[in-house]
Order: structure tokens, then sequence, then C-alpha cells
């Protein structure tokens, strides 16, 4: 008599368990999709804030300072700069002011300004840069020429701009200040190894466009090649690196004008671009619901998810609102929407054959789920094999795209496993609740 | 036979194209650049990426699947790279392009792998599941697009949806940064279609064969 009484038992708080699980997760959800809209202070807690992290159009709320937009989809700030010769009396060939656009574009990509756009316009060169008031300074360092030289206590330089090969600037924890990393030309390191050796005890300087910046002590002979300075702000750091690693300018830059102008990819485009992808967005759930009733209800809900998490994540790493940006947060969501799409498909036919809703799913993941996580694995081995090799446009933009797939395999291995496991218990395994009559037909 | 036929002309049309598109790159006339952007990209960095992403694929399917696999999905990777770059080329003749230009045609790779992939797979476990008596290689090659083909056209329709959504927001300019993309999306359902096949068959006999004489 006992085993009746028990059944029914253990059945009920299964479903309770589901029903706590899913009011859970729809909770937090719900609870995460508004703090990335609207943010949170956290003054009282001790902390600054949470900004918004979710783009929405208008002036609503705060999300632009956790994605600060690009020039090509935020506001920006136009620079005419006019070109003079080195020295009094020379004219510019068209040769250095070609080169000038060259070194200028090379700098700003070195610094993680790739949406910036550089034109000659009546023999004047205007830059097109993201529009933010604390980078004024940042700016004004970049367009120096750019000399850079190392020279002996007498002011004597003994290195150039041409013997640097390659630099970079790096965060030192300790002490908040950022240093300079730099490797050297074959001739460049002798040159260094020679007159590191004769000033072991006494101290260098490194000179922009004949300025001293720094005078860096010597205890003992550097000879590799390379070496590391530390002690810079961060501004200053990025731009030393960046002329050493472009080389100087070949003429001297004036600033002319400087006015406000729209975003490159239009006017409007950040409202517009945010409307148009929310639209994409809800069609695209739209399709799973319809196709899939609960199970696309499910599926829904964890692209949502996954939408607020890499939006979080893009914006934790400040990789800024722009096109790069998007394309990375919406491939990765067009990647898991598709691998959700097979392992529904797998699971519909499944179902069309007798099988029951949970032997469906486990058969899916054996099957269709092995291409989801080769496809959604082998893409993040991928870009963390490209973030490795790149360090401009490819590798930040896969920095964004790792994260979203990282998020994606997480939702497909646990989040699609929990709360389509718990719908199940909760709302039944009845074969039309997880596929719409003409998929049925379909995979007849 | 009529899948390596169907292979032997997608390979010569894409070639072809690669040609027209590497002509009109050296000559000037194509890979253009809206302002000086092209400055900005380091193709050296741009030629390494893509070969790094024909190596990977080679060598996650072949680990994962088998030497045909990863060779079949290393060739397809490294057809559709060359086929996307060369009609950016061509098509930057008409929409400049941006400095963002090098990532979408690296990222063209999750389009191959979502069009290319399942065919590959599936033509993988037909095989296993199927002795060769009963089902020739060219036969399970056209049931793996027909039982994948449902699949792949909503991937298309997914990605589609999305790519509209950038297409019709903001200027021209959005529209032209974004060509790219959508270049690598047809490029990858023609070479799961027309090419795959073709290759994966002639892969297997192949190798298939260099193992039964040594």
């Amino acid at each position: 008599m006992a085993k009746p009484v028990q059944a029914p038992q253990k059945k009920a708080s299964a479903k309770a368990i589901a029903a706590v699980t899913l009011v859970v997760i729809l909770a937090l959800s719900i609870f995460g999709t508004v703090l990335g809209f609207t943010g949170m202070k956290l003054d009282k807690d001790g902390l600054y804030k949470l900004l918004a992290w979710l783009p929405m159009p208008g002036q609503a709320s705060d999300w632009r300072q956790a994605l600060v937009p690009g020039a090509d989809m935020g506001e920006t700030l136009e620079l005419t700069y006019t070109l003079a010769a080195l020295e009094d009396g020379q004219t510019i060939s068209s040769e250095q002011k070609q080169e000038t656009l060259r070194t200028l574009s090379r700098r700003l990509g070195f610094v993680g300004l790739p949406s910036a756009v550089i034109k000659l316009v009546d023999d004047k060169i205007q830059l097109t840069l993201p529009k933010d008031d604390t980078n004024d300074y940042f700016y004004e360092l970049l367009t120096q020429r750019g000399e850079v030289s190392f020279a002996m206590p007498d002011g004597t330089a003994f290195l150039n701009s041409q013997h640097f090969k390659s630099a970079n600037y790096h965060l030192n924890q300790q002490d908040g200040s950022y240093a300079i990393s730099f490797t050297l030309t074959p001739e460049g390191k002798k040159l260094f190894a020679d007159k590191t050796t004769e000033l072991v005890g006494q101290k260098m300087s490194l000179t922009i466009d004949g300025k001293v910046i720094a005078q860096p002590g010597i205890s003992t002979p550097l000879t590799e090649g390379a070496a590391s300075l530390p002690g810079f702000s961060g501004e200053n750091a990025m731009a030393y690196s960046a002329f050493m690693q472009t080389g100087p300018l070949p003429v001297k830059l004036t600033l002319d004008s400087s006015i406000t102008g729209e975003p490159l990819l239009g006017k409007n485009v950040q409202s517009t671009l945010i409307i148009a992808l929310a639209v994409a967005t809800l069609l695209v759930m739209g399709l799973f619901v319809f196709k899939f009733r609960l199970g696309g209800v499910v599926a829904a809900w964890l692209l949502l998810i996954q939408l607020v998490a890499t939006y979080f994540l893009a914006a934790l790493i400040r990789s800024g609102f722009t096109l790069s940006t998007l394309v990375a947060v919406y491939f990765s969501f067009g990647l898991l929407a598709f691998s959700l799409l097979a392992l529904y498909r797998s699971m519909s036919e499944d179902l069309s054959h007798g099988r029951s809703i949970k032997q469906s799913l486990k058969e899916a993941y054996a099957t269709s789920g092995k291409l989801a996580f080769d496809i959604l694995g082998s893409l993040l081995l991928l870009s963390l094999v490209l973030i490795i090799m790149d360090s401009q446009t490819i590798g930040s933009f896969m920095r964004v795209l790792a994260l979203g797939l990282l998020v994606d395999l997480i939702l497909m291995t646990l989040g699609l496993r929990v709360l389509l496991g718990s719908a199940i218990t909760l709302f039944g395994s009845k074969t039309t609740l997880y596929a719409n009559a003409s998929e049925k037909k379909e995979a007849v | 036979m009529k899948a390596n036929s169907m292979a032997n002309k997608g390979v010569a049309l894409s070639v072809a194209l690669m040609v027209l598109g590497l002509v009109a790159a050296v000559a000037g006339i194509g890979l253009k650049f809206y302002a000086n952007m092209h400055d900005a990209i380091d193709f050296s960095q741009l030629f390494i990426c893509m070969l790094a992403v024909v190596l990977f694929s080679f060598a996650y399917a072949a680990v994962r699947h088998s030497l045909a696999a990863g060779v079949t999905l290393g060739l397809i990777a490294l057809h559709d790279q060359l086929l996307t770059l060369a009609l950016v080329s061509l098509v930057s003749i008409l929409v400049p392009q941006s400095q963002n230009m090098p990532f979408m045609v690296v990222i063209a790779v999750a389009f191959t792998y979502c069009q290319s992939l399942p065919v590959l797979r599936a033509a993988l476990e037909l095989r296993a599941a199927t002795p060769l008596r009963e089902m020739d290689h060219a036969q399970v090659a056209a049931q793996a697009i027909s039982q994948t083909a449902k699949l792949r056209l909503y991937g298309v329709i997914i990605a589609l949806v999305i790519l509209i959504a950038g297409f019709v927001s903001g200027n021209g300019l959005l529209a032209a940064f974004l060509a790219p993309l959508l270049i690598a999306l047809l490029v990858s359902v023609f070479s799961a279609r027309f090419i795959l096949p073709g290759l994966w068959i002639i892969m297997t006999t192949r190798l298939a064969h260099n193992k039964i004489k040594r």
C-alpha cells in the first residue's frame, strides 16, 4: 500500500523543485535585464555605481558610460590640422602627406582607436575621432611629431626612431603606473648595448621631439636589444610606445579647428540600430516560440540571457559601442540560436517517432548537441588562438566573441538542461507542448 | 560522380573569382577602403590569421573526426576565406570597406562551420552506419546534403534577419561595411552545397586507398 502513496509525493516534490528553480531563474533574469537597463547606485556599499550596460535608444539611461560609442557610432570630434615642413622654406611633397596619413592611421590603430577616420582635405589633415572630453590631451599627444631618441648625459643622441623594431605598454599592477617596453633592430641593439655598458652607474635621457621625458638610471648593461621603462601615466605610455612603434611624422602638424560632428555611420545610427537589432532579436525568438512552443519559450529565454550576459562582459572589458562589438555580440547570439535550433529539430524528430520528451532531449544532446559543441567549441578555441596572434582589430573582435561563445557553451550545457528539464517536470511531457503540427510533419 | 563534377565546376568558378579579385587588388582597382582606413590594416597579420583559421580547421576536424574530415574542412575553410576576400576586393570597387574588414573575413569561418560541419558530420555518421555495398560515398554525400538542408536554411535565415537589421540602420557606409559578412554567408552556403560533398568523397576514397596500399 506504501508505493501508490509515495509516488505522487515524489512527483509533487519534483514539481515543487522545478517550480522553485524556474521562478528563481526567472526572477534573476528579470533582475539582470532591468539592472542592465537602469544600472544601480552602490554608494551606500562604499562602491561607485554599477553602470547600465544594455543599449537603449534615447538618453534615459547612462549605458554610454559603460559601452563608450566609437567614432563610427557616437558623436565625433573633427580636428583639422595644417601641415608644415620640418625646416622653414621647404615644400611638402605628396609622398610626405601620404606618409603622414599612414603614420597617423597606424598610431590610432595601435592605441585602440581604429574607428577613427583620417582624410586629406584641401591640403589639410582632417581627423575624425570619438568625442570624449577626457581625451583632448591624448589626441594632442598623438599628433605630435614623435621623434624618439635616447641620449647621453651630455645630451648627445645615440639612438633614434629608426632603431626601434616594436614597442608596447602595460600596466604595473603594484603602483598603477604604466611601463613602456620596446625591442630594437640589430643595429639599435648593438648601439644600446655599447652605450648602456659605457653608462653603467649613470643616467641616460629618453627624449620626444627633443624634450626630455624620462632619465632612467643604468645599473647593468642592457645587451638583449629590449628594455622596459616604468613610471608613465596611461596616456603618455600609449602615445610614446605608439611613436616607437610607428616612427615620427615627416611634417609638423598645427591644430586649425575643432568641431563636433555626427557619427560616421549616420546621424541616428545608435537609435536605429538598437531598435532594428531588438526587432531582429524578437523575430528570432518568435521563430522559436512558433516552432517549438514551450521549448521555444525556453530557447527565447536563453537567448535573452545570452544577450544580457554578453553585453555585460563586453562592457566589463571596455570594448565600447562600436561596429566590431555589435558584430561580435550578435554573432555569438546567432550561433547560440543555430545550436539551439539544431538540438530542437533533432528533438522534434524523435518526438514524432513516439519517443518521450526526456528521451528525445537526451538523444538530441547525443547527436545534434555534439554538432553544436563542435561549432561553439571549435570557434571558442580558434578565437583564443587569434587573440594571442593578433593585437589589432581581429584580436579585439575575438575577445568579445570569445566571451559570447563562452556564455553560449554554458547556456547550452547547463542552462538548457536546467530550464527545459524543469519545464518538462512542471508542465508535463505532452508532445504538442514542444513541437507544432507542421514541425512534426516535417520531421516525419 | 555528380558530386565530383559539381565540385569541379564549383572550384573552377571559385578559382576564376579568386584570380579576378586578386588581379583587381594588385591592379589597384579592387580592395578599396573609405578614407585612409587601409593604413590601419596590417595585411600580413590578416593573412597569418587566415592561415591559422585553415590550419586550426584541419587540426580540429582531423583530431575530432578523421584525417579525411580534417583535410576536407581545412580545404573548405581555405576556399571560403580566399573567395570571401576576393569577392570583398571586387565589391569594394562599388562600396568602400572599413578597417573592420579583416575580422569580418576571418570570422567567415563561423558561417563555414555552421554550413559545412552539419553536412560533414551527417556524412561521417551515415558512412559509419551504412556498409559501402548498400550506399556508396556519393549516395552518402547526397543524403547528408538533403538531411541537413532545413537546418542550414534556418541558419541562413537567422543570419539574414540579423544582417538585414544592420543593413537598414545607419547610412550607406554601414551597409558597405557589413557587406563582407553577407558575402561570407553566401560563400559558405555555396561551398557546403557544391564543393564539400565532392571534396569529401575524393578525400575519403583517396585516404582509404592509401591506407589499403600501405
